[in-house]
């Protein structure tokens, strides 16, 4: 039976950064990491920066999410 | 023709619909408990995606989420932030409960607690759950009732329009069980994005653009562009807290969620569809955040903010084109409600009745979970008479019940030295310490209740756990074991260096 990609498989480099990746958008979107830049000034594409901040991380994190859902490997899928 | 009489041919018609869809489940076949449950564990990524995802969007969404932006403005996005996290964090438990419900053919969540823990903690997960979950149905209960009650101006009121929805979800689903949830779900999660994007294009419109949105709302209220909020809702502490409870409760614990890990015909579907949602949820907060924060400068003032959206509909819209985005939000309340009364009969028939007769066939089964759908509407509806409050703070509360079970299920799939004193307490304590802080005193202001509750929980779980006698190697075996073998064993096969750097978690 030929097996998994290992590198999107668990433990894999591949999902080690989506993982890491995912961790670092989360930060940004909970507590303190949201209210830290909940003070910066600036309108950013007609939006206030909180705004333009959490959608963009929300959007990174549903894009990410999307690449898993099409690479990720299990073994167990192999199986049916 | 009248307003009211248009809207409620467009609601009817759409009603016939998803009667249809029912009806066209059940000659698909609901004869074993796997195939009423479950819909014979048999569902697509694409089914799957939308009933994972219209179930997790509801009244609470379409009437709650517009209102809660409505009221707190920017600072309620943090609705959008459990949506994307809480998705992928389901999908890596998810799958363990897929493997393990699978392997031993379990329907319920009881069903998986019990076998680990032992029995009677499954019908305690199911009695327990059913009152959450009632509670949350009630939401959707009301949600329907202001639909109504606005979209025919007042012809059919709140009362009736509470019961209409739910005759017609008792129906289909005790027509079609899991596969008509499933299917109606597909329909209605097509057609809730739809009416959204048209609502929030309507909106748009009417204010002259999403930066001139932004500026009148800068000007009405600037305090609702920040975090808190300008009712000092969304401290730190309560956006934590809210994001773990819709994270933990809603998208995982509570069983509705469980129960579609349960469904799908292989763990790649569950993989397409789990972390495909984030993907749906996110385009489908965008309408709602621009409907809520629109409505507060087009309809300023409101003493139920949860009605904004039809409101703004009938206000600005034809007759016809507002009855049926309207009815949208109708889609949003069945395609959960529907969820609920499904799975309430399920922990009826699966997880409590065989305690009461040890003996009970699958068609017995089958038959009491189609008599309590019936019962568990009735409270429910009579629930939703009592208008509970806003319907995220109700929502909150049901899910943050859910969410006490955590640590059961996390010892059950991660941790093996969990054992089964440890998992009655941490239940016990939690939901002591969330009732007690929510209805008495919260000792802990900064905490909602619920995250109180599940942080108390978990610590009593390991305390307990780690000095009661651990459970067996068999018993262990069975899910951890189990886990590890599957989820690692073809890896070796492409790479046999591999496996042993693995580490054992994805």
């Amino acid at each position: 039976m030929k097996g998994v990609d290992p590198n999107w498989a668990p433990g894999g480099k591949y999902l080690r950064i989506v993982k890491i990746i995912w961790v670092v958008l989360a930060l940004g979107m909970f507590p303190p990491g949201v209210y830290l830049v909940n003070s910066v000034e600036p309108i950013v594409l007609g939006m206030p920066f909180i705004i333009f901040w959490l959608a963009t991380l929300v959007l990174l994190f549903a894009l990410t999410s999307l690449v898993a859902a099409i690479k990720l490997q299990l073994p167990c899928e192999l199986e049916g | 023709m009248a307003v009211w009489q248009i809207s409620l041919s467009v609601m009817a018609v759409y009603m016939v619909i998803v009667i249809l869809i029912g009806v066209k489940a059940n000659k698909s076949g609901v004869g074993t408990v796997d195939e009423f449950f479950l819909a014979g564990r048999s569902l697509g990524p694409f089914v799957l995606l939308m009933t994972y995802s219209a179930t997790y969007q509801s009244a609470f969404a379409f009437l709650g989420a517009a209102g809660m932006f409505y009221v707190h403005g920017a600072s309620f996005l943090v609705c959008a932030v459990w949506t994307v996290t809480g998705a992928v964090l389901a999908y890596f438990i998810g799958i363990r409960i897929y493997l393990i419900s699978k392997r031993y053919s379990f329907v319920t969540p009881g069903e998986m607690l019990g076998s680990y823990y032992g029995e009677w903690i499954k019908p305690f997960f199911g009695v327990l759950s059913i009152c959450w979950i009632t509670l949350y149905m009630v939401v959707q209960l009301m949600g329907a009732g202001y639909i109504f009650e606005i979209a025919t101006q007042g012809v059919i009121p709140y009362s009736v329009g509470s019961i209409v929805l739910l005759g017609v979800v008792i129906l289909y689903v005790s027509l079609g069980g899991f596969r008509a949830v499933a299917w109606t779900d597909a329909f209605q999660g097509m057609y809730m994005i739809i009416a959204l994007f048209f609502a929030a294009a309507v909106v748009i419109g009417k204010v002259g653009g999403f930066s001139e949105l932004m500026i009148q709302f800068q000007n009405v209220m600037p305090e609702n562009l920040t975090m808190p909020g300008g009712a000092g809702l969304f401290k730190p502490g309560i956006w934590f807290s809210w994001a773990l409870m819709a994270i933990i409760g809603h998208a995982i614990c509570m069983p509705y969620s469980w129960v579609r890990f349960n469904t799908a015909n292989s763990a790649k579907t569950l993989r397409l569809a789990v972390l495909l949602s984030p993907f749906y949820l996110t385009i489908l907060y965008i309408p709602i955040f621009i409907i809520g924060m629109g409505g507060r400068i087009l309809m300023p003032g409101l003493d139920a903010p949860d009605t904004v959206l039809p409101l703004m509909l009938f206000k600005y819209l034809s007759p016809f084109a507002a009855a049926l985005i309207v009815t949208g939000a109708l889609a949003a309340m069945k395609s959960t409600v529907d969820s609920y009364v499904h799975i309430i009969s399920a922990m009826v028939a699966r997880d409590v009745y065989p305690m009461i007769k040890r003996d009970s066939t699958e068609k017995e089964q089958i038959k009491v979970g189609r008599i309590v759908i019936v019962v568990v509407g009735i409270v429910a509806y009579i629930l939703s008479q009592m208008k509970l409050g806003m319907l995220v703070t109700v929502g909150v509360i049901a899910y943050s019940g859910g969410a006490q079970f955590f640590p059961a299920l996390f010892g059950a799939i991660f941790w093996k030295r969990g054992t089964a004193a440890g998992a009655w307490s941490s239940i016990i304590t939690g939901i002591a310490i969330m009732l007690y802080a929510k209805f008495v005193n919260n000792p802990v202001p900064v905490f909602d209740p619920g995250t109180l509750g599940l942080m108390c929980g978990s610590i009593v779980y390991f305390i307990v756990s780690m000095l009661t006698k651990p459970l067996s190697q068999e018993v262990t075996d069975k899910y951890h074991g189990y886990l590890k073998e599957t989820m690692h064993s073809n890896v070796a096969d492409s790479d046999s260096d591999f496996s042993s750097k693995s580490g054992g978690s994805i």
